[in-house]
């Protein structure tokens, strides 16, 4: 099981991790960052199989793919 | 030789390497240029460079605001002259690793001929050349690499003038490592970035990045997704375009038409700059 950290304060909501997304796990959410974009979420984690694609195409190292019970600083 | 990426987070990358004070960064939602950076600290963190002992030069444009976000020192040159200002820092210590960012307007553009003549040197420095084929910052006038037919704000009415490239000019002057990735799959750009550290001599890296604000608005191309699928399909791997040119039926040849290719164009060695000097200070006992 994996989860993603989302720094809201770097994303822009441009959405790319949302499309290139293989499992299609992310989704754009509907609640609002304090940056006034749409931040993703990680609504199927379920489906998420931690390829970190998103982790590595976001332009703003805006997200953290963590496993379960694992922290990165 | 890397035989593989090496597993870290965008949260390790960052504490390591990034000035967290400038971000976010000052890019448009859906460029690629933060990305290029990513790639770029990933491909560092791969070789394991000393930041310390690593300095970035930037020209003029989007490309060369990376070198401030990046915990190292850096030179944010005039425009165009980021090559000269490089080639000034190796030759005065070559203890120092050189990388530098710049734009296809910057680098190939008005930098057109310190390119020509920092490969013809073949100083040891990684040039990372950042091509979204226009000026983004000034209000996407036309750059050399505009394509064919391609609308900007000095060419409304299509370009006529035919593009540059980058590529091939440098191979024809021989220099050492060129490659050319799109910045939509991150495997390769990483890889080449990190060969062209490691490569003794002048390595160019063209990344070829969207820019839905300058030229995708003009051209068709405003929406991210849309943009970013465009490089995925306008960009054919250099073995399958020599595959298509030699047995591809007219029908295929006539498809690379307007297409881009992408790998490593040459990757050979070739006497550097500082081991000629070295060989003339001994030579003639300077």
């Amino acid at each position: 099981m994996h989860t993603i950290q989302i720094d809201e304060g770097w994303c822009k909501g441009c959405a790319l991790c949302v499309i290139y997304c293989p499992t299609r796990a992310l989704q754009v959410a509907a609640r609002f960052s304090p940056r006034g974009v749409h931040p993703p979420e990680l609504v199927r984690p379920e489906r998420c199989n931690g390829c970190r694609l998103c982790e590595l195409l976001c332009p703003d190292f805006a997200i953290t793919v963590t496993e379960e019970g694992r922290v990165h600083a | 030789m890397a035989t593989g990426l090496k597993i870290k987070t965008a949260a390790e990358l960052r504490t390591n390497y990034l000035r967290r004070e400038m971000f976010p960064t000052i890019f448009c939602d859906g460029c690629g240029l933060g990305n290029v950076l990513n790639y770029t600290l990933w491909a560092i963190d791969e070789v394991g460079l000393d930041l310390d002992r690593t300095v970035f030069v930037s020209g003029i444009g989007c490309s060369s605001r990376l070198p401030g976000y990046i915990n190292a020192d850096g030179l944010h040159a005039t425009h165009g002259r980021a090559l000269a200002f490089a080639s000034g820092i190796r030759a005065a210590n070559p203890d120092l690793t050189v990388i530098v960012f710049t734009g296809d307007g910057d680098g190939a553009g008005i930098g057109g001929n310190h390119l020509l003549h920092t490969i013809r040197r073949n100083m040891d420095v990684t040039v990372i050349l950042v091509n979204n084929f226009t000026y983004g910052m000034t209000g996407g006038q036309s750059a050399p690499t505009t394509p064919d037919g391609g609308f900007s704000s000095t060419t409304p009415y299509g370009n006529i003038e035919h593009p540059l490239d980058i590529c091939e000019l440098a191979k024809a002057l021989g220099a050492p490592y060129v490659a050319r990735w799109p910045v939509v799959s991150p495997a390769q750009p990483v890889k080449s970035i990190a060969e062209g550290i490691r490569k003794r001599g002048f390595a160019l890296i063209e990344m070829l990045t969207p820019c839905p604000t300058a030229y995708g608005r003009r051209n068709g191309l405003k929406e991210i997704e849309q943009i970013w699928r465009w490089y995925r399909e306008h960009t054919v791997l250099l073995d399958e375009w020599e595959w298509v040119e030699q047995f591809g039926s007219p029908e295929e040849r006539e498809a690379l038409r307007g297409k881009l290719k992408i790998g490593v164009f040459q990757d050979t060695e070739r006497e550097t700059f500082e081991d000629r000097w070295a060989a003339l200070v001994a030579r003639e006992k300077l």
